[in-house]
């Protein structure tokens, strides 16, 4: 072995033992299942062996077959195509859920940490407030402003999920601000706003990542929930909450139509909030 | 320590017309929440009426058992409590009220810098020690990015840090490297006045002495003022000129260190004095003695 490949091995090892120190083998596991799918969603139109709305007249509610591996629906549409392509809004939404939830929940977080008295008063009392909405309670209500469709439902639930992240965010803040390099800095001079994004911030980053990951599986759940109500995606557009949503399957009892996509829910649920759960308890004893 | 690397222009040796410090009245109340519903508040008078002055280049002693107010003192004169009453001049500024602006906070940082207890908690851990100098610098001075690297590669010779050690977290440190740190990141702010709250209390005695030493130096080059901070009374004797005696908030007596520490008149300094281990030391003696203010109080 050269001594290029040597180093760059020993690099990516250390990578992952850095990894796994943090979330231990079954964390490994369900992180590389979420990568799968990622990857997964991402090639669908290259990897899906058809058309996701493809109908097979023929091949009405199929078993697995050497053309349809997973089976087929009610309709003769092939349940592996579509689970792949179902898969990108599946884990867009939640994605996009966590993402503005974040954006909006550390800045509002480091405000009210930082300023303390007043300011977290009023920042504290605004979180308890959203607090009190049901995240399904304000998607519905998004629906009927707006009208179904992926974004209403998205930002409805992004709105609720932002307090987790920021009353969790602000406790580890006001934690962290009292270190006495967090008073070095002060003493210096240097601005407020330079300490929380260059110092306070990147130090409770181990929180707010342990709280975004377990916060993703849950938005998971309510989009897929949502869909199966019928208020986020539409037929015959596909998530994997759609699909679940197959009465004449279940009352034929072809439950595989049905049983792929729950079990995709289920485990990639399982995965995102093991990972988070690791991830927090290793932030608990690292505090220790 | 590679001292012949300094020379004269890379130590900045202020001139001030006046004291360094000021400090006339100075009072601390906390307002203590207790009773029932934590409704009812009962005032804690942390520091009462304290007033020294302190000249450039001389070093002061803050002294007193725990609890007794000198970090109270300390966190005052650098802003990060607010003073209850009195008034706080550094390099001739005043600065008993909170800076109202980033210009003016970044102002006092250059004036008056501080040094904590714990090294462990000191530093930003995702930091390294070059980046951590950097942003100082940054701050306060105008240089180019060169003479920046220049600089800190100088603070970290004059603390006893080689310019590998720069390069690392502070976690790769022992707890009197990463006090060095501390010293290097206040030292390059260049302030008037150095702040050393129970700065060399958590280090063991070696490296306590490699620290004072390197104190002294600092003082002698850069006619700095320090407030050194201590339960150590040995430890006050050889940094500071003057010291001050802190009971309950209450300065009990005050003058020259060698006075004080060689015949004090306040019975509580005799005490301080007393409490510490000594050939021939009786515990039994200063129990008595501990009896005895406390009836002298009564």
């Amino acid at each position: 072995m050269s001594l290029l490949t040597n180093l760059t091995n020993r690099e990516d090892h250390h990578l992952l033992r850095k990894v796994h120190d943090r979330i231990g083998t079954g964390g490994m596991v369900a992180g590389g299942f979420m990568l799968f799918l990622i990857v997964a969603a991402t090639l669908a139109p290259l990897i899906s062996p058809m058309s996701p709305n493809a109908i097979d007249l023929l091949n009405v509610s199929s078993g697995s077959t050497w053309l349809h591996p997973l089976g087929t629906d009610n309709l003769g549409r092939d349940v592996l195509s579509r689970l792949l392509w179902g898969a990108r809004p599946s884990l867009l939404g939640p994605t996009l859920v966590i993402g503005v939830a974040t954006i909006i929940a550390v800045p509002l977080a480091a405000l009210a940490g930082w300023s303390g008295g007043v300011i977290d008063q009023i920042v504290s009392r605004f979180l308890d407030l959203v607090f009190a909405f049901p995240g399904i309670l304000l998607a519905i209500l998004a629906v009927t402003l707006y009208g179904p469709g992926l974004y209403p439902c998205s930002m409805a639930l992004a709105l609720s999920y932002m307090p987790w992240i920021a009353r969790v965010t602000r406790s580890e803040i006001l934690r962290e601000r009292n270190k006495p390099y967090i008073k070095a800095l002060e003493v210096q001079g240097l601005s407020g706003f330079a300490i929380c994004v260059r110092h306070l911030i990147p130090n409770v980053s181990a929180t707010i990542w342990s709280q975004v990951t377990i916060s993703f599986g849950y938005a998971l759940i309510d989009l897929a929930a949502l869909s199966f109500l019928g208020l986020n995606i539409l037929p015959p557009g596909s998530d994997w909450g759609v699909m679940t949503n197959n009465e004449n399957a279940i009352l034929q009892g072809d439950l595989n139509q049905v049983l792929y996509p729950c079990l995709l829910i289920i485990l990639s649920v399982t995965s995102v909030t093991y990972v988070g759960k690791r991830l927090s308890d290793e932030n608990t004893r690292l505090l220790k | 320590m590679g001292d012949a690397v300094h020379s004269a222009e890379t130590d900045h040796v202020r001139r001030l017309n006046g004291p360094a410090v000021e400090v006339a009245g100075l009072r601390k109340v906390f307002r203590v929440s207790g009773g029932v519903g934590g409704r009812r508040h009962r005032d804690f008078v942390a520091v009462e009426g304290a007033s020294f002055s302190l000249e450039q280049g001389h070093s002061l002693g803050i002294v007193g058992e725990s609890g007794s107010g000198k970090t109270t003192i300390a966190r005052m004169l650098v802003g990060i409590d607010t003073a209850s009453g009195g008034s706080i001049r550094v390099a001739g500024r005043d600065r008993s009220t909170p800076a109202k602006s980033t210009s003016e906070r970044r102002r006092r940082g250059s004036e008056m810098q501080i040094v904590f207890q714990d090294p462990y908690t000191s530093l930003d851990p995702r930091q390294s020690i070059n980046r951590c100098i950097n942003e100082v610098l940054k701050l306060h001075r105008t240089m180019t990015e060169n003479e920046r690297r220049q600089r800190i590669i100088e603070l970290l010779d004059q603390v006893g840090l080689t310019e590998h050690q720069g390069l690392v977290l502070p976690k790769n440190l022992s707890g009197g490297q990463r006090q060095r740190v501390a010293i290097a990141r206040a030292l390059a702010a260049e302030p008037a006045v150095l702040v050393l709250d129970e700065a060399v209390s958590a280090l063991d005695v070696s490296i306590q002495a490699q620290i004072i030493n390197l104190l002294n130096d600092i003082r002698e080059r850069t006619n700095m003022a320090y407030i050194f901070i201590s339960h150590n009374l040995a430890v006050v004797r050889q940094v500071t000129d003057q010291t001050l005696v802190l009971r309950k908030g209450v300065v009990v007596e005050q003058g020259d260190t060698e006075k004080i520490l060689d015949a004090p008149e306040n019975d509580y300094t005799k005490l301080l004095l007393a409490s510490v281990p000594e050939p021939g030391w009786k515990p039994r003696r200063v129990r008595a003695d501990a009896a005895l203010s406390r009836e002298s109080e009564i």
